[in-house]
């Protein structure tokens, strides 16, 4: 019998990925494999992709768009090579919320079949808000005991049904943090559902495919927590425009006035279509009405902070939804025991 | 007078919209508990009184669904005339249920 060569395994190779293709099969194809040849690598060995972190790898206007750019880039490449390696190292400044986003994207990735490591911040402050996330709830990575008794956590979901008794457990604790004591806050729980009930009704179009990730960072010193909520779904923007809202687009200057006009309940009154949908109006009176701050949405291709009034279109669009809000004592009162 | 007080008699953490939607719905609640009690209440010509406090917090859809069905079962005038709502902890819950009654006439 004649031995199979190297060219011939990848002919099968490429012959298989495409009957694959053909018969509509979305296993993903294995390009290392194919493009391994004897001698190019040692047989059993793994080349990662590295890609490196912004300096300032926080969700914060100025520094969102390379925020942004970086995820985008994990993801193209990671689907592409299938092993990267996310260096973080010269990272000098992180947040909460761009670690939940990260962590989101290497979650969908990995459910993809794409190998991922990384390292951490050289600089300590960084390094040790990394470790007090809870990213390393779901990460294998060593985190030092002075950061392992950390209040922070990370929630996330794996289907439809989502964990409302933890969620209040980790509202409670908050608002122990920020008021002294433990205790309901019927708004600020209000807010977290809606969010992760958008993520499941619109977000995605599978319901296997649900995945959020709820970040909520004590500082005990400050009195204030700080709330980031991500998902790697289709977008509020992109839902409106294959909803309801694709036929009267043009009542809308822009993508940031589709979202504007979407939490400040105005979809209704400025296009007379009834719209059931109050979730995003729901978050948006919370905030007016002062029970919490710095409300920031990121999603697709638009950065609203409505504190500070800004409303941009970013340069790399956000494939989901993401928002950031605070809770601290300046915010209204509403803890019930 | 008939009385539900949710957060005991029926969820602390009240679900979404529908049986779809997971556990302890609005549409739960109306199935499970608020049209009977409400019919009781006509029956026995008095008002239904419903505590809205205690619970972590409703979603807009919880009761967005319960009273909506409300309003469509009974008619939205009998509906909002004959429930006696207590919300001490959020008072806009109650301005949310008669938006939820009256919705269809908008």
């Amino acid at each position: 019998m004649r031995r199979i060569t190297e060219q011939n395994k990848a002919h099968f190779l490429i012959r298989s990925r495409y009957e694959l293709k053909r018969r509509g099969e979305t296993k993903l194809f294995d390009r290392q494999k194919l493009f391994r040849r004897k001698g190019d690598f040692p047989a059993n060995k793994i080349v990662y992709i590295t890609i490196k972190a912004p300096d300032r790898f926080k969700l914060e206007y100025d520094y969102c768009n390379e925020v942004i750019d970086f995820i985008s880039r994990i993801k193209k490449i990671g689907l592409r090579s299938k092993s990267i390696f996310i260096n973080l190292q010269d990272v000098i400044e992180i947040g909460e919320g761009a670690i939940a986003m990260l962590l989101s994207t290497t979650e969908e990735l990995t459910r993809l079949g794409v190998r991922i490591k990384g390292n951490k911040p050289i600089d300590k402050e960084s390094k040790d808000i990394l470790e007090k996330s809870g990213f390393f709830n779901y990460v294998i990575g060593k985190v030092e005991d002075y950061n392992k008794n950390s209040k922070n956590t990370i929630l996330k979901t794996g289907d439809k049904d989502t964990p409302r008794t933890v969620l209040s457990t980790e509202i409670k604790s908050a608002m122990d943090t920020v008021w002294g004591q433990k205790g309901r806050n019927p708004l600020v729980y209000s807010v977290a559902f809606e969010m992760m009930r958008n993520s499941c009704d619109h977000a995605f179009t599978n319901e296997s495919n649900i995945r959020w990730h709820f970040a909520i960072s004590h500082d005990d010193v400050a009195k204030r927590v700080k709330f980031s909520f991500v998902d790697n779904g289709k977008g509020i923007i992109n839902t409106f425009r294959t909803g309801f809202l694709r036929r009267v687009l043009n009542l809308f200057k822009d993508d940031s006035d589709i979202l504007e006009t979407a939490f400040k309940d105005g979809i209704e009154s400025r296009t007379g279509l009834y719209w059931r949908g109050k979730g995003l109006p729901t978050i948006y009176e919370s905030y007016e009405e002062s029970y919490m701050k710095n409300l920031l949405v990121i999603s697709n291709g638009v950065f609203i902070h409505f504190d500070k009034g800004i409303k941009t279109t970013l340069n790399v669009p956000f494939r989901g939804t993401y928002y950031y809000w605070e809770v601290d004592t300046t915010c209204k009162k509403a803890c019930f025991t | 007078m008939i009385e539900i007080n949710i957060a005991k008699d029926f969820a602390e953490t009240p679900g979404a919209r529908l049986y779809s939607d997971g556990p302890k719905s609005g549409q739960e609640f109306f199935d499970v508990m608020l049209k009977g009690k409400f019919s009781e209440a006509l029956e026995g010509k008095t008002k239904l009184k419903i505590i809205l406090d205690g619970t972590d917090g409703f979603p807009s859809s919880f009761l967005n669904e319960a009273f909506r069905r409300l309003a469509e079962t009974f008619g939205q005038d009998i509906a909002w005339n004959n429930l006696f709502l207590i919300s001490n902890e959020v008072p806009k819950y109650i301005q949310k249920i008669k938006e939820a009654i009256y919705e269809t006439q908008k």
